[in-house]
């Protein structure tokens, strides 16, 4: 990037260009107020406070006052930040917005991290001399998530501008005019968007605030934080738990420049409540028998001596220590993955395919994207951040106008009015509909079984030699301006869901790799998991379910330990107890509450994400480390410290039982080729910062309830840490620390979120030292590393004989729609995704339960007329997994022949994948 | 008589010209001329040549305002014309006037701009209150399209050029170009960003040039007349006539075509018939509600662009708002903080905050509930709002109150000193 020279208050400064004065100077950490600019909408210059002098030439000694977030940081240019007439117009404005602003910060949930807050001391505004009334707004009710406080608006449009410019929202509104603009819905009601949650940090004080934090609130330098990786999907979102006093009290999001940005989803942000379920196993129990930990241990090793053979089967929500510890006590091979076969399916041909091919993509890749296929996937409901990522690519297309018009991609403004028409190559290959599809410059409707047919047909116009319709036979007008547009492309991407199964996301790595030569680019490929450590998961080798299932039912195996996983949600409830029944022992280790518990022979009680320190792999391969924020009661412990303790007891395995998560994480580096590196996602325990460990409390400024303190006043002395760079107190150091360890957004006058720019390399950009995490797939020369190691995950061929088998380069499956003219009475049953209610954890979440909507069966109006049906009657299927009787709602975007259901919900357990069936009682 | 280029053959009573009236006097010869004899280079160098400029209030001169909408790119879509017919500017009705009693001069003056720009679609965007205007527009724009004048054939060629009348919803905000392109695709009346120009991205993101009525006006009799002709109009540096009105307490407040560069002692005193039986000249705000006032020593002004430009002050609309001695100068200026205040779109913090806080100093000097130091805050406060705001409202909003603060100055002294209005019991 090139740089300029700008000059403030006769101080040269290199910044890169094309940035606006106020960016110039946030990246050089000097102050100057501002409201409504934010690096991810950009200037709009409606507050006005971040006014300077600019000066026209050398010789200008008078200059202009200009919004310095309006203003090019041309080379050369001079500008004061000092002078004093910007001085005393910052100043005016900061007492124009605290006019009708109410003074009641001391009952505000945003202050003490409120920015109006620094700006106002920032800019020496401290005596009122406004003597009128103030304005009043009445709050709305905005639904479980976010709280709504209009009085304190100060209208700097950032709300709206990310509600419906980022987050594609239409339900916020400005309403009204003059000093009565009004922020909210047209009424009350939930905010309809899944990312409505960010919000909280996009205003700059107390209008949206996170209402769940508001139900158990402390402030903000109350709060115990250190960095975590959210669990809510497989794209491993950074996060910042904030705790106190044993319990979550909010998480905000954590920057990560190629994940999350500043934002997370409303299920990411809101699941933390599910940590305080008053359903958790806490205590270890057999036969719903409290047992000591000692007498959990002795009895769950017992059971397991008794067996003639036992497997793992873990979900993605454990670390990947824990799954190393379950391998290394049932063997490599007596690993079982607890995915649905489809997703392992489809997980495995992602990985298998970065050998020769496409890299993983991240979220950084697809926001810059320049044309984007999406195939068999709901990024909404599976990884919805993945969601706001495209739409910040579609949003990326307007610069391509902006620049031909000469118009500074800062000036947010004008490059929406200039670019009203920009469309972003972005074509949907799926069964629809998606909230997607309206940023689509086209959907090809498929059923899943034909997806991997329609994306070789899209490979097919996408290489052709010539014109798009060399084969016109398959494509259509409008279909070759797609394929024109995306052949343009040079930054391109393809988006597919593991779920989609082993033939779709082969083909999507088809095209994919076609893809890259057309573009003589890289062109990575996204593949969607549910979990965020299913890539932890394959890379451990661990076999596919069916093979787990065969063994069990085969009698050849008897003893199962099942690591945070759901075999109730995995199989249907039916399934799950016939296996059960085979089983001389069944060891549940989890956090929560799943509907496997009451089947289990023993459950002990595991840590959950913020009760524990480990490493998560995500879908683009990133081992993240996520670090313990709660102290669990001490019945409860770390799943790999039981399953070592457990191991301690049984005798398996060579090893010592490992006494940290770091010795595991080192276990599994050794073990697996291709998780090289992943102790290196984040500095150990022996890390010191200036001598010092890194404080989970801020500094003491302003004092703190001593709630804490024993008899005789006297605090107790905090717990030592003998697994992270972490304190349990406020002593240690107080330097900003690595990007992986940032563990708190705050700077000297800065409170709020937004002194997030000080840990940016550029306001808005990377961490400094890069954005955090190592990306265990990407090595140079990786098809010779892969060629060297023995255990690659394409060694892990999907073992289950129902696997739909693709011929090689051959003729893909007939489309399952295609068949189903020939029995009128059957349904194809497709999952979807739900951003609330498909995550089995997030479920228990009170906001989020609120929000979960009951089971439906989805169908087009006229397919349920056709079988008399109409919305709210019942109607049940006899399935493998047992009936399934579920509510019926019309929806007239489906197609015809098709019914919805949702993934995830009690009453579609065991239900991951298409399947076809005939509604009983149906003449 | 002196030569007249808008209202030579207006009725003396005002009642509309008919499409037969308009032609019977040359009506739409100039609208042929421009489409099938003149490229549009040629019209826009003819009308920079005349000199005319904007008569909405900034005074751009229009060919240089024409010249910088880019030629067509083959880029599908339209390209507008748009005339400005909000008018909601204090005490102004030049453009009711006009168009109430010619309706087919504003809509030959669209053809030639048309013309001249190579615009396809045209809107004219009317006050809302406007209802006469409205009425007469829409017959006329009934009779202009029958007759072939615009449609598919604009003025006679094989060229479309559509006009549309667009009712607005009301707000002063509107009648700040690119508020008014907001307003007109249905949005909040927000003011854009400049840049883009409205000539690069204007209505619905294409080229778009907007007009004054008063100022399309003036297109046919330059063209039929040309441009020296046009030129010679005006009695100073400023070419052409225009309609100077007032309003207050003058004797015969109306409107009136005089050439540009009169003096407000001939515009009030000659014109209006002087002040009414018993009443004082004080001041006036020469050019609506959004230009300084002009006290007895601005008398002898030209009242044209360069000149008041000069001395620091702006002509506006022309449409001069009379102060005499019964008026109490504070509560006028609280009556001019409290429109503005009202019609600010909320957009930026100096204008939305500000503005109702001038208005409410304002009333409390006027009501007697001042404080100390209410005159300086806000004499400080209007230094401040004004120059750095995002579009130029809340700049026109504090001209005549900055220098109404200091054209009364004693008329605030004696009402801080009382305590109340002298003027109330």
């Amino acid at each position: 990037m090139a740089k300029v020279t700008v000059i403030f208050d006769g101080q040269p400064y290199l910044v890169s260009s094309g940035r606006n004065l106020l960016e110039a100077a946030l990246d050089h950490g000097l102050d100057i107020p501002y409201f409504c600019w934010h690096p991810r909408l950009r200037s709009l210059g409606g507050c006005r406070q971040c006014a300077v002098k600019v000066f026209q030439g050398p010789d200008d000694t008078v200059g202009r006052i200009q919004m310095a977030c309006m203003t090019e940081a041309r080379e050369g240019i001079r500008a004061s930040i000092d002078d004093p007439d910007a001085v005393r117009f910052r100043r005016a404005v900061i007492e124009w917005l605290m006019i009708n602003h109410p003074h009641d910060c001391p009952v505000c949930d945003e202050g003490g991290e409120c920015h109006l807050q620094d700006m106002t001391v920032l800019t020496g505004h401290v005596t009122r001399r406004y003597g009128g009334k103030k304005r009043t707004f009445e709050s709305q009710d905005l639904g479980p998530f976010v709280s709504h406080e209009p009085s304190r608006c100060i209208h700097c449009y950032r709300c709206l501008r990310y509600y419906r410019d980022v987050a594609g929202g239409r339900d916020l509104q400005v309403l009204g005019s003059r000093n009565r603009l009004f922020f909210g819905r047209f009424a009350s009601g939930r905010l309809e968007s899944p990312f409505a949650g960010n919000l909280a940090e996009v205003c700059p004080t107390g209008v949206f605030t996170d209402k769940t934090y508001g139900q158990h609130y402390v402030r903000k330098w109350d709060l115990e934080t250190v960095p975590s990786i959210c669990p809510g999907c497989g794209l491993g979102c950074n996060t910042l738990p904030g705790a106190r006093q044993g319990r979550i009290r909010r998480v905000q999001p954590r920057f990560h420049g190629a994940i999350n940005q500043e934002f997370l989803c409303d299920r990411g942000r809101y699941l933390y409540e599910a940590e305080a379920s008053p359903t958790r196993p806490r205590v270890a129990t057999a036969g719903g028998q409290p047992l000591t930990t000692a007498a959990a241990l002795d009895h769950a090793a017992g059971l397991l001596a008794g067996c003639r053979q036992v497997i793992g089967l873990a979900g993605g929500r454990a670390s990947l220590e824990a799954l190393t510890a379950l391998r290394t006590l049932v063997g490599p091979a007596g690993l079982y993955a607890a995915l649905p076969d489809a997703v392992h399916q489809g997980l495995a041909a992602g990985l298998a395919a970065t050998h020769e091919g496409p890299p993983l993509a991240s979220l950084e890749d697809v926001r810059h994207a320049d044309g984007l296929v999406v195939i068999g996937a709901d990024p909404t409901g599976e990884g919805p951040l993945l969601e706001l990522a495209i739409r910040q690519a579609v949003d990326g297309a307007r610069f391509t106008i902006a620049d031909r018009l000469g118009i500074p991609h800062f000036n947010d403004v004008g490059v929406r009015e200039a670019a009203r028409g920009a469309r972003h190559p972005l074509l949907v290959l799926g069964p629809g509909p998606l909230a997607i599809d309206a940023l689509a410059l086209a959907t090809w409707r498929g059923l899943p079984a034909a997806l991997p047919a329609l994306t070789d047909r899209l490979l097919r116009a996408l290489t052709a030699t010539g014109a798009a319709s060399s084969s016109p036979a398959e494509t259509t007008t409008a279909d070759e301006e797609v394929v024109l547009s995306l052949r343009q492309a040079r930054r391109p991407v393809v988006l597919v869901s593991a779920a989609s199964g082993a033939a779709t996301v082969d083909a999507a790595a088809r095209l994919a790799r076609a893809w890259a030569r057309t573009a003589d680019a890289p062109c990575p490929l996204l593949v969607l998991v549910p979990a965020p450590d299913d890539l932890g998961l394959a890379l451990l080798q661990a076999q596919p379910l069916a093979a787990a299932l065969a063994r069990i039912d085969a009698g050849e195996v008897d003893g199962l330990v099942l690591l945070e996983a759901d075999l109730v949600a995995l199989v249907g409830e039916r399934r799950a107890t016939e296996l059960t029944s085979r089983l001389k022992a069944l060891v549940v280790l989890d956090a929560h509450a799943t509907t496997s518990l009451p089947l289990a022979s023993i459950v002990l009680p595991a840590a959950s994400w913020s009760e524990q320190t480990g490493t998560l792999i995500n879908h683009e391969g990133r081992a993240q480390r996520f670090f313990q924020v709660v102290r669990p009661p001490a019945t409860v412990q770390p799943a790999w410290r039981w399953l070592e303790e457990l191991r301690g007891r049984t005798g398996a395995g060579t090893e010592p039982p490992a006494t940290s998560f770091a010795e595991l994480t080192r276990r599994a580096e050794q073990a697996v080729p291709d998780l090289r590196g992943v102790v290196a996602a984040a500095p150990g325990a022996d890390y010191r910062q200036q001598g010092l460990k890194l404080p989970r409390q801020p500094w003491r400024a302003t004092g703190r309830a001593a709630l804490n303190l024993g008899p005789g006043l006297q605090e107790a002395p905090p717990p030592p840490d003998p697994e992270t760079p972490y304190s349990w107190s406020m002593e240690g150091s107080e330097a900003p620390p690595p990007p992986a360890l940032l563990h708190r957004i705050w700077a000297p006058g800065l409170n709020s979120y937004q002194a997030l720019s000080r840990f940016q390399e550029e306001a808005g950009g990377s961490l400094r030292g890069d954005d955090p995490g190592v990306r265990v797939l990407d090595r140079p020369g990786k098809p010779d590393a892969a060629a060297a190691s023995p255990n690659a995950v394409h060694a892990v061929a999907p073992a289950t004989p129902a696997s739909p088998a693709t011929p090689a380069g051959g003729t893909p499956a007939t489309p399952a729609g295609g068949t189903a003219a020939s029995d009128h009475r059957r349904l194809l049953l497709l999952p979807r995704w739900h951003v609330f209610g498909s995550e089995p954890v997030s479920r228990q979440a009170p906001a989020i339960a609120e929000v979960v909507a009951p089971a439906r069966l989805a169908l087009h109006p006229a397919e349920a007329g056709r079988r008399g049906l109409a919305a709210g009657d019942l109607v049940t299927f006899a399935l493998a997994t047992g009936p399934l009787t579920l509510p019926v709602e019309l929806d007239p975007q489906l197609p015809e022949g098709v019914g919805v259901f949702p993934v995830g919900w009690p009453e579609t357990a065991g239900l991951w994948e298409p399947a076809h069936a005939v509604p009983e009682g149906e003449p | 008589m002196a030569e007249l280029a808008l209202t030579r053959h207006r009725h003396p009573d005002g009642t509309p010209r008919s499409l037969a009236e308009y032609t019977r006097t040359g009506g739409y010869l100039q609208a042929r001329r421009a489409w099938q004899q003149l490229t549009p280079a040629e019209l826009v160098q003819l009308v920079s040549r005349s000199g005319l400029r904007g008569r909405g209030g900034a005074g751009f001169p229009t060919g240089k305002k024409w010249s910088f909408m880019p030629p067509p790119d083959g880029s599908p879509g339209h390209r507008y014309l748009i005339c400005n017919f909000d008018e909601m500017e204090p005490g102004t009705y030049k453009d009711r006037f006009l168009v109430e009693g010619d309706p087919h001069l504003l809509i030959e003056g669209m053809l030639i701009a048309a013309a001249a720009c190579q615009c396809d679609t045209g809107y004219i965007f009317l006050r809302g209150e406007y209802g006469v205007v409205r009425e007469r527009l829409t017959r006329a724009l009934a009779e202009a399209e029958q007759a072939g004048w615009i449609g598919a054939h604009a003025g006679g060629s094989d060229r479309p050029f559509r006009l549309h009348l667009h009712l607005s919803a009301g707000r002063y905000i509107c009648g700040e170009e690119t508020g008014l392109l907001n307003a007109l695709e249905g949005r909040r009346a927000n003011p854009r960003a400049k840049p883009p120009f409205p000539v690069q991205v204007g209505a619905w993101g294409r080229p778009s040039v907007v007009n004054n009525v008063e100022t399309l006006g003036n297109l046919p009799a330059i063209l039929r007349e040309g441009p020296d002709w046009y030129r010679g109009l005006g009695r100073g540096a400023d070419a052409g006539t225009k309609l100077y009105a007032a309003s207050g307490r003058v004797r015969r407040p109306h409107c009136a075509e005089l050439p540009l560069g009169i003096t407000l002692r001939e515009l009030v005193f000659e014109e209006m018939g002087g002040m009414q039986e018993g009443r004082r000249f004080v001041a006036a705000l020469p050019g609506g509600g959004s230009t300084r006032f002009l006290g007895e020593d601005g008398l002898d002004l030209p009242l044209d662009f360069g000149s008041l430009q000069a001395a620091g002050l702006s002509l506006g609309t022309g449409t001069a708002i009379v102060v005499d001695d019964g008026v109490c100068p504070v509560d006028l200026l609280r009556n001019l903080a409290q429109f503005y205040a009202r019609e600010s779109c909320g957009w930026c913090t100096p204008c939305r905050e500000g503005l109702p806080w001038v208005e409410g100093l304002l009333r409390g000097i006027e009501e007697g509930t001042a404080r100390p130091g209410d005159l300086e805050l806000l004499e400080e406060q209007l230094g401040l709002i004004g120059p750095n705001t995002f579009c130029a409202f809340a700049l026109g909003a504090v001209q005549p109150l900055a220098s109404g603060l200091q054209l009364f100055h004693q008329d605030f002294a004696e009402h801080l000193r009382l305590g109340r209005c002298p003027r109330r019991r």
